[in-house]
């Protein structure tokens, strides 16, 4: 072999060498497809709960029982969705009255407290930081018969004021493990150089630390506008008139009004999930950043 | 003004808040469970009575089994689920917003929701999980889904799709904490892929594992709003579980004192199986602070 | 055996080429140090060899394998990262033996190999311990043992002393070093630091935007830069480039006086190039290029001076102590070879000195 032959074949793709048995060259590609495929028949499955009642919400029922309920829909019914949220109006705004109060509630006092507890460092802290854990795991079935007597004596059964207040107490320890979390993140040189520019203690919270911790609570505002939102048991035991009731309570009312006119249902449920939908949606990255903070409970 | 007060002054609306409206009805929860108190007007001091009727009450000891159940279904359903779905979407890495926000969606729903959403699926016949087994030709595999044999197996599905989807989030967030060369140094040493996962990924999950395994307790341990939306305890009771119960006997019976009395054992519950948990957050937090 | 050869790589990350027609062939047993600034590809290559990014084309050879669509479980390589890429959930001993672990050898066998490797690393008494419990060095012995164990066809190495502070790398150095001598294993060493390239390799490739700019033994770089790139890039402090003109077998700087050549370059009258001047080779003299004087920094022995010639940032080194005000104009003389290199294409024409005066 001349010289210029080896210097050709160096720069073809050569022949007759090792390149390794087909199982060891393909495994990966072969996996990495199946992983995909796999991903994807997941996925759809896991879409079609929600598929199917967005599909089955705007259709009739004669179609549905017609032609099977994972048809495309013979007409288009926007009018169904229409109804159900002229049905579900007062609840909306309910839920809307009780939790827009619950969330800034619930954020005020837990900023404060979380500010509060990161610059006390005191011995012993571990405890505080155990109770507070510990009462953002408590059931509440520990606290709904009391609850429930204490609102009706104090006058308050059947208003927004007694929902308001428990979704609060209810929040307050998750929301505060949160900030004090984030606040022991922060320098404590921060407040030390607001202090010698002269600022007080309200200052320094109100200028400084509530600005700095925008992250923590815009993700802490999406968290507690969901789940106060999505809460069920205390909008049934708190209320008694159809005025006060929240949407997850409406939409158990609206499912006995038809019974079997699944449209409608469908369109129920989509109507009242579709503020939280909204919210996810949109703010998906603060939901996601929030769960993964201090996530105990979901 | 000294520092320590203006502390306790930041400290102050949380600490009147949830002890007014939170930790006086806890212990206030205990002392009902002792009396047989019916409905608002106080009862009678009967000591444990309660409790003892309550072992051998055959509803709440169903109820009890039905809540074992649901936790060693939710142990292991969801949790498991969302590691085979974290571990997919990192890896398959285009497309992965969209998909992702298919799983995380449920997260949205309430309980309301999903019970509704479900019930719809479960219908006999019409229903859509019906429709789709007869349109794959599976149909032989159509059983009376909220029926007495399937129900409590159904109504924990349909809240499984919910606790899967926190799961994954949580999975996510853990695999996404891992370093890249970790997993890169693995398998220069020559791990296959199950290997990669059982010695190195796993163990490194730990901390998400925790906390999705606790959540899922709490959900399987509480599991009250779900089974009123879709079952209420029926048929027959074969769905109700222990919140249920308490639900029930509180609100529907008007028996407060007994109803306080499953209270208590489903915190106690709650307690025991959480415990090793805030323990181990405790410890963690512990380390970062010294 | 483990002999590595890198025939035409091209890496493209969608539009972007990292690696334009990568050749490089390596000897078994040979160390060499891929070289160059960030960004220049060199990471990447290695990671490459190592089978944790794929060839968009060409073909990279181990040990007489065609080593392409294999993962790198298949390529029989053991690799130090930069961060060192400890087990956090496993013990030193473990982290050490994983891939043994993994390939089923044999308790006693294990046992056996970490012993030795721990001797060799000193780290006998760590054993038992958790990556957390360990200093920087430690952990980057432990990341070595990791390697040394498996007995692999090569060696690679992703920066691996980055993460010290600076006396432990001059120690670590000479460690990797010797320990290479022992072994014989091949290396393939990234680094950005070319004093650790200079010091260790037997051969150093330097690397800029995906190109090789040149291969040769640390010396054959440091004395016959092949262009300009390599000529800044090796050397410390680096070498001084400056704009001259040839005139009548004589260069002149500036607005210097006529340096007259020895005769090893012809080059012809009134060619533009860039004179290479390495800072050791100036010398304080009566006449020469003035040097405005910026800053001087005396180490004891020597003295670095900052100044400029003409419009050129100029750094000398001289073994005298210059203790002059900033703004002083010194004279000086370059006292070795002076580099040549084509003005437009970079490249080096030859060397020369300047011949003593008639």
């Amino acid at each position: 072999m001349t010289q210029s032959d080896a210097n050709t074949l160096v720069h073809q793709p050569t022949q007759g060498f090792d390149r390794g048995t087909l199982f060891e060259r393909y495994e990966a590609k072969a996996a990495g497809v199946s992983q995909t495929l796999l991903l994807l028949v997941l996925a759809a499955v896991f879409f079609m709960p929600i598929a199917g009642s967005l599909l089955t919400s705007i259709r009739t029922v004669e179609d549905i029982t017609v032609n099977g309920a994972w048809a495309l829909p013979s007409s288009y019914e926007w009018g169904n969705l229409g109804i159900a949220f002229t049905k579900m109006l007062p609840y909306l705004k309910a839920s809307l009255i009780i939790t827009l109060p619950s969330v800034f509630g619930t954020l005020l006092v837990a900023t404060m407290s979380g500010y509060a507890l990161s610059r006390m460092r005191f011995q012993g802290r571990i405890w505080m930081f155990l109770v507070i854990v510990s009462l953002s795991f408590v059931p509440v079935h520990t606290q709904l018969i009391p609850v429930f007597k204490l609102m009706s004596n104090l006058g308050l059964h059947d208003t927004f004021t007694a929902q308001i207040i428990v979704h609060i107490m209810r929040h307050i320890p998750f929301a505060v493990l949160i900030m004090t979390n984030f606040f022991n993140t922060v320098p404590g040189e921060l407040r030390e150089a607001a202090r010698i520019d002269g600022a007080n203690e309200w200052t320094i919270f109100r200028r400084i630390y509530v600005p700095v911790a925008r992250p923590a609570i815009s993700a802490l505002i999406v968290l507690e506008f969901t789940w106060i939102w999505n809460d069920l048991l205390w909008g049934l035991v708190l209320t008694q008139g159809a005025g006060k009731k929240p949407v997850t309570v409406g939409i158990l009312a609206f499912e006995g009004e038809y019974e079997i006119a699944y449209n409608m249902i469908a369109s129920g449920a989509v109507i009242a999930a579709l503020p939280t939908l909204a919210v996810f949606l949109i703010f998906q990255k603060q939901f996601i950043r929030g769960m993964t903070m201090g996530s105990v409970k979901g | 003004m000294n520092s320590k007060t203006t502390s306790w002054l930041f400290l102050l609306p949380a600490i009147a808040i949830y002890g007014f409206f939170g930790a006086i009805p806890i212990a206030q929860t205990f002392w009902i469970s002792l009396t047989d108190q019916v409905g608002i007007p106080p009862g009678n001091f009967i000591g444990l009575q309660n409790y003892v009727e309550l072992a051998q009450d055959e509803y709440f000891i169903n109820s009890l089994k039905n809540t074992g159940i649901w936790v060693a279904c939710f142990l292991v359903v969801p949790n498991a689920l969302a590691i085979t779905i974290a571990l997919l979407v990192k890896r398959t890495f285009w497309a992965s917003g969209a998909i992702k926000t298919v799983f995380f969606l449920p997260l949205a729903l309430s309980f309301a929701i999903v019970g509704v959403i479900w019930s719809w699926i479960y219908e006999p016949g019409v229903g859509l999980l019906d429709q789709l087994l007869t349109a794959m030709g599976l149909d032989f595999l159509i059983v009376e889904w909220l029926g007495p044999y399937a129900g409590n197996f159904s109504v924990i599905a349909a809240a499984a799709w919910r606790q899967t989807a926190f799961a994954t989030v949580v999975f996510l967030a853990g695999l996404s904490a891992i370093p890249q060369e970790l997993i890169e140094a693995a398998k220069v040493d020559g791990a296959t892929r199950r290997q990669l996962f059982f010695r190195i990924t796993l163990p490194l999950l730990k901390p998400a594992s925790t906390i999705a395994v606790s959540s899922a307790l709490i959900h399987a341990l509480l599991a009250t709003e779900i089974v009123l939306t879709m079952t209420r305890g029926g048929p027959f009771g074969t769905t109700e579980v222990v919140g249920y119960r308490m639900y029930m006997e509180t609100f529907w019976n008007y028996k407060f004192g007994y109803g306080a009395a499953i209270g208590v054992v489903v915190t106690m519950m709650t307690a025991v199986l959480v415990v090793p948990y805030v323990r181990r957050m405790a410890k963690a937090q512990e380390r970062e602070w010294s | 055996m483990g002999y590595v050869a890198i025939r035409d790589v091209y890496k493209n990350y969608g539009e972007v080429q990292a690696l334009k027609g990568i050749d490089i062939e390596i000897e078994d047993g040979e160390f060499v140090a891929l070289v160059g600034p960030s960004g220049c590809g060199k990471t990447t290559l290695l990671r490459m060899i190592a089978g944790l990014e794929d060839i968009t084309s060409g073909e990279i050879h181990i040990a007489g394998r065609i080593v392409n669509d294999l993962q790198p479980k298949a390529r029989d390589i053991a690799m130090v990262f930069q961060n060192y890429a400890l087990y956090p959930h496993m013990k030193v001993a473990d982290n050490m033996s994983f891939s043994m672990q993994l390939a089923g050898a044999s308790k006693s066998e294990i046992k056996t190999k970490v012993d030795e490797a721990a001797r060799v690393l000193n780290l006998e008494n760590y054993l038992d311990r958790y990556p957390r419990e360990l200093s920087g060095g430690q952990r980057q012995r432990v990341a070595m043992g990791r390697a040394i164990v498996r007995n692999p066809k090569v060696f690679l190495f992703d920066e691996p002393l980055s993460n010290l502070d600076a006396k432990l790398r001059v120690s670590m150095r000479a460690e990797i070093k010797s320990l290479h001598h022992k072994l014989h294993t091949t290396a393939v060493y990234v680094t950005h630091d070319q004093i650790e390239a200079m010091t260790m390799a037997d051969k150093i490739v330097v690397m800029s935007e995906g190109n090789i700019e040149q291969v040769g033994t640390p010396l054959e770089l440091y004395d016959e830069p092949r262009n300009l790139f390599v000529a800044a890039f090796i050397g410390s402090p680096s070498m001084n480039l400056l704009d001259g003109v040839i005139h009548n077998g004589a260069v002149r700087i500036g607005n210097g006086p006529d340096l007259p050549l020895t005769s090893e370059i012809a080059l012809e009258d009134g060619r533009d190039v860039v004179v290479g001047i390495r800072p050791d080779t100036f010398a304080l003299t009566e006449t020469g290029l003035p040097l405005t004087l910026n800053v001087t920094e005396p180490t004891g022995a020597e003295t670095q001076v900052e100044g400029v010639i003409g419009p050129t940032k100029v750094t000398c080194l001289f073994r005298e102590r210059v203790s002059d005000q900033p703004g002083t104009v010194l004279h000086v003389t370059p006292n070795g070879r002076l580099h040549f290199f084509d003005k437009t294409t970079g490249l080096r024409l030859g060397a020369a000195r300047v011949a003593a005066k008639n």
